[in-house]
């Protein structure tokens, strides 16, 4: 009856939010020494651009969003070969993924084509701004994976200040002693 | 044999393993689905697994759902000539051998389970449980579709994973199938 995973998803936005799931995506790979697919999208700048500007100017647009596009998709490849080379160093089968377009989109994706088993990736509970970018990504992918997927709630940068967690805790601690529910328990 | 659990329990949060995953059931095949994916990873990191039943209060359940004869009686004596007490209690027996069948199947499979029946809302007890037990890992099922199975317990995941205290594995229930992994995906 014993399951085992044989491909994990771990997409990335270059945030330190989404940087939250990367400890639980290698812990998970290490132990069932497997794959780690490391996934970062970046927007497609061409196909956005096009839409807005005057169909004569449509090849000097092409020209710029796709160079920029090569040199944005680079960046991000040095920065994601940076995360894979320190995974490998952790003992790790890591892979980078580095493809442009929707971030749901190519999650879904790679999920299907690689047959991934398992998607670890971050989401938090506050709203904001943060909440409404990252946040829907998560969401979505929950949404529409048929895959798995084990989700890592993540603390902004700016609460994760030394009084900040301070105040978080005593808040959680609080909550828990008022709200222990009347258990009967059974051991086996 | 319980001190070498316990030493092991710690070395493994050392070397950044699970210790203690939660699983909560609801006695549906469903919420059943997510516990190979429980047991895997316990297994793996050697951890304690807990399966969670929440018994939600009679009282609560019926004053909320039920209409008594309007005008007939009070709600209280209503309640009593159902006797809701001894149902709540029918009902927490009836949980806690279903998990103890399960903590059983799970033992003989060589995981370190237990099992505990809570009463109350389910989604704060399984809440209050994770941070009073210091969970690290819940993993549960959700439905992938509509309808009234959704509302009722796809609505506890959300709680739960709006609320948690720990990463939550989340598993998309398929209906009509017993297994999960090998039917699944493109191949």
């Amino acid at each position: 009856m014993t399951l085992t995973y044989r491909k994990i998803l771990l997409p990335l936005d270059g945030s330190a939010l989404a940087a939250a799931a990367l400890p639980h995506a290698r812990r998970l790979a290490l132990l069932f020494g497997v794959e780690l697919l490391v996934v970062r999208a970046v927007a497609d700048l061409h196909e956005r651009n096009l839409h807005y500007v005057p169909a004569g100017m449509a090849p000097q647009v092409t020209d710029y969003t796709q160079g920029l596009l090569a040199r944005w998709v680079a960046e991000v490849e040095a920065e994601q070969a940076q995360v894979v080379d320190e995974l490998r160093a952790a003992g790790v089968q890591a892979t980078a993924v580095v493809e442009s377009g929707d971030a749901t989109a190519l999650i879904l994706d790679v999920a299907e084509r690689e047959a991934v088993d398992l998607i670890v990736m971050a989401t938090h509970g506050r709203s904001g701004l943060a909440r409404w970018v990252y946040g829907s990504v998560a969401e979505k992918v929950l949404q529409a994976a048929s895959c798995p997927v084990l989700l890592v709630r993540s603390v902004l940068p700016t609460t994760a200040t030394a009084t900040g967690a301070t105040a978080t805790g005593a808040t959680a601690t609080g909550a828990a002693s008022t709200r222990t529910p009347s258990m009967t328990e059974q051991k086996a | 044999v319980t001190h070498t659990v316990e030493q092991s329990a710690e070395q493994s949060a050392d070397q950044g393993m699970y210790a203690h995953i939660l699983t909560p059931l609801d006695g549906s095949a469903v919420a059943a689905q997510a516990l190979e994916h429980a047991v895997a990873i316990a297994l793996h990191s050697q951890a304690k697994l807990t399966l969670v039943q929440v018994i939600p209060d009679v009282t609560t359940v019926a004053t909320e759902s039920v209409t008594p004869p309007v005008g007939t009686m009070s709600f209280e004596k209503f309640a009593t000539s159902y006797d809701l007490s001894s149902m709540q209690e029918a009902w927490i027996n009836e949980a806690r051998g279903a998990l103890h069948e399960s903590v059983d199947r799970l033992a003989a499979a060589g995981v370190n389970a237990t099992s505990i029946v809570l009463q109350g809302s389910p989604a704060e007890a399984i809440l209050s449980y994770a941070e009073a037990e210091a969970i690290d890992l819940i993993v549960m099922s959700t439905h992938g579709r509509g309808g009234v199975a959704r509302l009722i317990y796809g609505s506890v995941a959300t709680q739960v994973l709006r609320s948690a205290p720990c990463p939550v594995l989340v598993v998309r229930a398929r209906l009509g199938e017993g297994r999960a992994e090998p039917a699944r995906g493109e191949r």
